[in-house]
C-alpha cells in the first residue's frame, strides 16, 4: 500500500514536472517566435534610433533654413540644448501639461509666464517655431527656433514633417498683442500636430528674461556697420556697396531725412520718410523703428541734412547710425531699387 | 479558495484583460520603436547599445503574449512570459524610483504619452502580476480558445 502511494506521488510529481517543462518550452519557443518578428520588422529601425542618438540631432534647422542661415547665424551664448537633452531632465510637475497632446484647438496650451517657456526650452522635448517671419527671424531668434511664419505654413509645415515630429511645437512672435503665433498654431493643429503650445510671452519676454537666442552675425567685412558710433562726429560713412548689402539683407531701416516733399517725389525704395525739419515730432513713434537696426541715414543733397538729423539722432540715444553721403544720387546711377511718383515730373 | 480561482469565467475575463492591456501597450511601441527606445534610454539601467534591441525586442513579445492570451492559446506559457516581463519592468520601476528619476513610463505610450513612473505605475504592475500568476497557476495549457477548439485527451 505505502509503496504504492509513493510510486503514485513520484509519478505525480514527473508529471507535474513534464506540465512544467512543457510549459517553460512553450513560453521558450514564443518568446523566440516574437525575437525573430521583432528583429525582422523593428531590428534595422531601432538600429538606426542608436545611431541618430550618437549624432547631436536636436537643433535641426530645416535645409531650405539652414542654407542661408548657416553661414550667417552663429549662436551666441552657450548652454547647447545637446546637452540638456541627452541628459535626464526633469520636468517639474506642475508643468507636466504643458507636454500633452491637446484635443481641440481651444485647448492649445497658452504659455505666458517665462518659467513655462523656460522648462518648455530645457526639456529639450520643445522646438520653437518662429512666426515674426523671415527677416526678423533672420536677424535673431531663439536658440535653436525654426521659421515659419503665418504666409509661409502651409507649404512649409509638410516640408518639415521630420524635424517637427514627435516635439512640442512652441510657437511665438512680438509678444503681448501678437496673433502670428497664434496662427501658425492653428496651422500646425490643422496639419495633424497635437502637441502645440503659443508662447504668449513671445521674442520680447524671451531677450528680457536673456534665455539664450542666435544672433546674426555679419561677415567680416561688413562687421563696422553693426558697431555703434563712439561719438557724434564719427558717425561712420558708408559705401554704396555698403548700403546695398544692408538693404539686400534688410540688416538696416533706410531714412530719407529730405524735406517731406521731395521724399514724396523720389526715394529709395522702402525709405521711410524722416524729415530733417520735424525730428522732434517723429522722434517718439519711431523709437521701436531705430532702435530695432542700424539706421542709414541719407538725403538728396549732398549730406548736410543727414549730418543734422545724425547728430540729433546720437543725442537721442540711437547710436547705430550710418550716413549714406550723396546716398539717393549713388542709389540712383547704380539703378537700384527706387520709387519715383509717377505724377510727380 | 482554489476553487475560486480556478472558476473558468474569472480565468477567461482576467485573460481577456491581462491580454487586452499587454496588446495595447506593445501597439504604440510598435509602431514608435524609436520613441520607445528613447524611453528605455532615460530609465538609464541598460547599457546603451542594448538599448535599440530590448526596444525592437520587448514590445513585440508583448504583443504576442497578450495576442495568444486573449485567445486562450497556451495561457500558462503566456502568463509566464507575462509575468517575466512585469517583474522585470517593476524591478525597473523601482530602482529609478529609488533613485528619484522622474522620467516618462514608456508603459502605455499609444493612451498616455506623457505619464511618469511612480508608485501608481509599481501598484498597477503588481496588481496585472497578480493576474498574470493566477493564470500561471490555475489555467489550462493547451489551445482552448474559450472551448471552441476541442482537445482530443
Amino acid at each position: 500500500m505505502r509503496k504504492k502511494v509513493v510510486k503514485k506521488s513520484e509519478v505525480k510529481k514527473s508529471n507535474n514536472l513534464k506540465e512544467i517543462f512543457s510549459i517553460v518550452l512553450k513560453s521558450v519557443i514564443i518568446v523566440s517566435v516574437s525575437v525573430v518578428i521583432a528583429l525582422c520588422y523593428t531590428g534595422l529601425r531601432a538600429v538606426t534610433v542608436d545611431n541618430n542618438k550618437n549624432q547631436n540631432q536636436p537643433v535641426s534647422i530645416s535645409p531650405t533654413v539652414a542654407e542661408t542661415t548657416q553661414e550667417n547665424v552663429q549662436p551666441t551664448s552657450t548652454p547647447s540644448p545637446t546637452a540638456t537633452a541627452t541628459k535626464v531632465y526633469q520636468i517639474p510637475s506642475q508643468y507636466k501639461y504643458l507636454f500633452q497632446p491637446v484635443s481641440k484647438k481651444e485647448d492649445i496650451h497658452k504659455v505666458h509666464n517665462i518659467e513655462e517657456a523656460k522648462v518648455l526650452y530645457e526639456s529639450g522635448k520643445a522646438l520653437f517655431i518662429d512666426a515674426r517671419g523671415t527677416q526678423e527671424y533672420k536677424q535673431s531668434h531663439i536658440k535653436g527656433a525654426i521659421d515659419i511664419s503665418v504666409g509661409e505654413a502651409p507649404s512649409k509645415i509638410p516640408q518639415l514633417k521630420d524635424v517637427l515630429k514627435d516635439k512640442v511645437l512652441v510657437t511665438y512672435c512680438h509678444g503681448v498683442g501678437c496673433h502670428l503665433s497664434d496662427k501658425v498654431a492653428y496651422a500646425l493643429f490643422d496639419a495633424g500636430y497635437r502637441k502645440i503650445a503659443i508662447y504668449f510671452g513671445g521674442w520680447p519676454q524671451w531677450l528680457q528674461a536673456n534665455l539664450p537666442i542666435e544672433e546674426y552675425q555679419p561677415p567680416e567685412e561688413y562687421k563696422h556697420l553693426f558697431v555703434e558710433a563712439d561719438n557724434e562726429n564719427k558717425i561712420q560713412e558708408i559705401t554704396l556697396d555698403d548700403a546695398k548689402f544692408l538693404y539686400d539683407n534688410m540688416l538696416a531701416n533706410f531714412i530719407d531725412v529730405d524735406y517731406q516733399d521731395n521724399y514724396n517725389k523720389i526715394h529709395i525704395d522702402r525709405a521711410v520718410a524722416f524729415p530733417v525739419d520735424k525730428v522732434e515730432q517723429y522722434l517718439p513713434g519711431y523709437d521701436n523703428f531705430l532702435k530695432q537696426k542700424p539706421v542709414v541715414i541719407y538725403c538728396h543733397g549732398s549730406g548736410g541734412k543727414s549730418r543734422k538729423v545724425a547728430k540729433k539722432l546720437y543725442e537721442a540715444g540711437y547710436k547705430k547710425i550710418l550716413l549714406f553721403i550723396n546716398g539717393l544720387k549713388q542709389w540712383e546711377k547704380a539703378n537700384y531699387p527706387i520709387y519715383k511718383n509717377p505724377n510727380v515730373r | 479558495m482554489k476553487k475560486i480561482l480556478s472558476n473558468s469565467v474569472l480565468l477567461n475575463i482576467l485573460k481577456l484583460a491581462l491580454g487586452f492591456v499587454f496588446v495595447v501597450a506593445s501597439i504604440g511601441k510598435i509602431m514608435d520603436p524609436q520613441g520607445f527606445a528613447k524611453d528605455v534610454y532615460s530609465y538609464v539601467i541598460l547599457p546603451s547599445y542594448i538599448v535599440p534591441l530590448f526596444a525592437a525586442i520587448i514590445p513585440w513579445i508583448e504583443f504576442i503574449a497578450g495576442f495568444l492570451l486573449i485567445f486562450d492559446i497556451y495561457p500558462k506559457s503566456n502568463a509566464l512570459i507575462i509575468n517575466g516581463l512585469l517583474i522585470v519592468f517593476i524591478f525597473a520601476i523601482l530602482i529609478d524610483v529609488y533613485r528619484g528619476i522622474e522620467i516618462s513610463c514608456g508603459c502605455f505610450d499609444f493612451i498616455f504619452p506623457e505619464e511618469k513612473i511612480g508608485w501608481v505605475t509599481i501598484v498597477r504592475d503588481l496588481v496585472l502580476l497578480v493576474f498574470g500568476l493566477i493564470i500561471m497557476f490555475f489555467d489550462h495549457n493547451e489551445v482552448k480558445v474559450y472551448g471552441l477548439i476541442k482537445n482530443n485527451d
